[in-house]
């Protein structure tokens, strides 16, 4: 909006809240909640970044298309993390197939030169085929 | 160029000129404002990155990154936090006196957010001296002062607080930049009509670097404190 601007109140709450929310992240850390001190510090920062996003960078009283471009970015960065940790979380599921890891790290890594070409690869590139 | 000649204007300063391949001013002003939006999407994905190997390490090495993480001070931290969150006050209440027309008030609220910014910076390299001096800098081919068991992993953790408060600070160095290119103008009163979007954009650029920070502090400075007290 060019026109009505938030009342300055506001401005001065989202500030205080802030403020808080910067006291209540330092405080958490030093409490012993084990794997909920992470999950409590994301949704800090979250909350925080939310209050900044929304009042600060004037979104809750932008127009819906401005809505759409910014959760569209929370939606990509979603899908960047939430495959990305899929794939580390889930890559010990399954068992190796023998001879991959020989490939991965190779027994003289000194001399190990990698394959310029499909040609290169020989039968050195395929395990165990003998 | 959009107003020919021939449309009488009361004042030039009245309105904005709108740009031809707009309705009116505030279909342009939504335009503008849109288009940074994407800009600092492209940012949000990039820092994601970061963020992503962030996890990717930090889920493989949980000890060794908490270790890690009490070498920095968390009191210095906080006090950045804090500056950052209050420049973040004065940018907002200096987008708000462009919006109301105060020109001159715009401008120093502006220099305040710079100040802060610089205040900022100047923690930051305070704090990146200190862990040189420590030997902590995995950065050049400098030696690693720690040689424990998870010395690589600490060094990984320690090269992603460079590299991601670094490029944070490289953001933020381009924010003061971009702040003083709009204050003196605002100062003097040039900004134009429609000046104020244009402090608008610019401070949209503050927030996002803020709010880059507001998740770091955290992931950095407060793994695990409980355990290590």
């Amino acid at each position: 909006m060019t026109t009505d601007q938030p009342a300055l109140r506001t401005y001065l709450i989202v500030y205080a809240l802030l403020m808080a929310g910067l006291l209540a992240t330092v405080g958490i850390a030093y409490l012993p909640h084990g794997p909920w001190s992470l999950a409590g510090a994301l949704a800090i920062a979250f909350g925080k970044a939310a209050l900044v996003v929304l009042v600060f960078m004037h979104v809750y009283y932008s127009p819906r298309l401005t809505w759409v471009a910014v959760l569209a970015g929370l939606v990509w960065l979603a899908i960047l993390f939430a495959l990305t940790l899929g794939d580390y979380v889930s890559r010990h599921w399954t068992p190796t197939q023998p001879g991959w890891t020989e490939l991965a790290a190779p027994p003289d890594a000194e001399s190990f030169e990698p394959a310029r070409s499909a040609s290169d690869l020989g039968t050195a590139g395929v395990p165990h085929a003998d | 160029m959009s107003t020919p000649a021939a449309t009488p204007l009361k004042s030039p300063i009245d309105r904005p000129a709108v740009a031809h391949h707009f309705d009116d001013w505030q279909q342009q002003y939504d335009a503008c404002v849109l288009g940074m939006w994407v800009f600092l999407v492209t940012e949000v994905m990039f820092f994601g990155g970061l963020f992503t190997a962030y996890m990717v390490y930090r889920s493989t090495y949980p000890h060794a990154f908490a270790a890690a993480s009490q070498s920095l001070d968390v009191l210095w931290g906080t006090v950045n936090t804090f500056i950052l969150l209050t420049s973040s006050l004065t940018m907002a209440l200096g987008v708000r006196a462009a919006h109301l027309g105060q020109s001159r008030r715009a401008a120093q609220f502006l220099g305040l957010t710079m100040l802060l910014g610089a205040a900022f910076l100047g923690v930051k390299f305070y704090e990146y001296a200190h862990k040189y001096h420590e030997g902590l800098a995995p950065l050049l081919g400098l030696p690693f002062a720690y040689a424990g068991p998870d010395a690589g992993a600490r060094k990984i953790f320690l090269g992603l607080y460079f590299g991601m408060t670094g490029v944070h600070a490289l953001h933020m160095i381009i924010g003061v930049v971009l702040l003083g290119c709009f204050a003196v103008p605002a100062w003097l009163n040039r900004l134009g009509p429609g000046g104020a979007l244009k402090i608008e954009i610019a401070g949209l650029y503050w927030h996002f670097v803020d709010l880059v920070w507001i998740v770091l502090f955290p992931l950095l400075y407060l793994i695990d404190r409980s355990a290590h007290v």
